[in-house]
């Protein structure tokens, strides 16, 4: 096994991000076990190649990196080929008012209807509040396809979670085009 | 820009609570030695684990002090390298060439304007990792290294890469050396840097 940075092992790296790798990983999956699973998956890879972790102060960005890999690379075996389609107006983002209270089963089901490549990167941006470039270099796409699945990400969870009456209408292909309005 | 929804919605996604148990489960599946704090099945289930772990270890080395090889565990390496950005001096080809005992591989086509860096630590050895130019957008890497126990491994590149995080990679051995090509782009563009014969490995 390669060897840690001095000052840090295997059992300090789970002791201390646990609880950040665990909410990633439910934030991407949407499931308790598979997050927990994909945790454990993060945690045995980190532990096979904690030597080359040079920086301890990085520890916590390197095993988001492993996470994402390992949550596209499970994505990719099970559905070759991703679908990234998100059929959104994106010129409708409306203005909301954040409510005092976010409904955390909405979100995340918000988050489960989104396309991987487009939850991966909201997760990004919310979650690890990377910013576009960031974004970008990580996942080695054009920032414009980032911009661009942000948007209609953040289209589709504020339509979900802040404007619920549209969301509704949004579900019914006849009331389609009233989305935006308000 | 991030505006109060984003806030929001920043606050929101950490805001997931951790089963109970977990610190001890995630360590328990590593198979290392646990803190205070366990359950009495925990650590029956955890011994057992590293019983099993110690078994299947002993079983699957047989070269004492070599780590063990996988595929996979060759290309995340050299896609988070590649990924990650070369480091190290580079040296062109055209001006100085690559050690002789890393050779580019024959079935990799020379491309004009090659560089190449030394590689220290790659998959636990020693090496070379050539930069190859391609089109606009596009990039490749060739990862040679001396390794043991490789006799798993193809002889030539797939035609079928590993692909994740717009890379195709795939790896192979040859003349006792592991190589792993690297590839930003798509799959035309992998192929392009194949110099395979007619009847591919597929």
């Amino acid at each position: 096994m390669a060897d840690a940075p001095p000052g840090l092992d295997i059992v300090e790296l789970v002791a201390e991000h646990h609880q950040a790798v665990y909410q990633y990983a439910y934030r991407l999956t949407g499931s308790v076990q598979d997050a927990e699973d994909l945790a454990q998956q993060v945690f045995l890879i980190a532990q096979s190649k904690i030597g080359q972790l040079r920086k301890i102060d990085a520890a916590g960005s390197w095993l988001f990196a492993i996470l994402r890999n390992c949550f596209l690379k499970d994505k990719q075996r099970r559905h070759p080929g991703l679908a990234v389609d998100l059929a959104l107006n994106v010129d409708s983002i409306a203005e909301a008012t954040p409510p005092a209270e976010v409904d955390h089963g909405q979100l995340q089901e918000a988050l489960n209807r989104l396309p991987d490549a487009f939850r991966l990167v909201v997760v990004m941006f919310y979650f690890e509040e990377r910013s576009y470039r960031e974004i970008a270099d990580e996942l080695k796409v054009p920032i414009g396809t980032v911009m661009s699945r942000l948007a209609r990400a953040k289209e589709q969870l504020r339509s979900i979670m802040f404007e619920p009456e549209q969301e509704v209408h949004k579900r019914q292909p006849a009331a389609a085009s009233e989305r935006g309005k308000s | 820009m991030r505006d109060s929804i984003d806030a929001c919605l920043t606050q929101a996604f950490r805001d997931v609570p951790v089963p109970d148990g977990l610190v001890e489960r995630l360590l328990a599946g590593l198979a290392v030695k646990q803190p205070r704090r366990s359950r009495r099945w925990l650590l029956v289930g955890g011994g057992l684990l590293a019983v099993a772990a110690s078994l299947l270890v002993a079983l699957w080395l047989n070269m004492p002090g070599e780590e063990r090889f996988s595929e996979q565990w060759a290309l995340d390496e050299a896609i988070q390298s590649f990924c990650t950005g070369l480091q190290g001096p580079e040296y062109s080809l055209a001006k100085r060439p690559a050690p002789a005992e890393y050779p580019l591989s024959q079935w990799v086509i020379r491309v004009h304007g090659a560089s190449w860096r030394h590689l220290d630590g790659f998959l636990g050895g020693c090496g070379v990792v050539y930069d190859l130019p391609g089109p606009p957008g596009t990039r490749a890497a060739l990862y040679v290294v001396a390794r043991k126990g490789i006799d798993e491994l193809d002889t030539a590149p797939t035609l079928r890469p590993f692909t994740t995080a717009n890379c195709y990679a795939s790896t192979w051995q040859e003349g006792g050396l592991l190589y792993v090509l690297v590839v930003q782009g798509d799959s035309s563009t992998y192929n392009r840097y194949l110099n395979l014969p007619r009847s591919p490995v597929a």
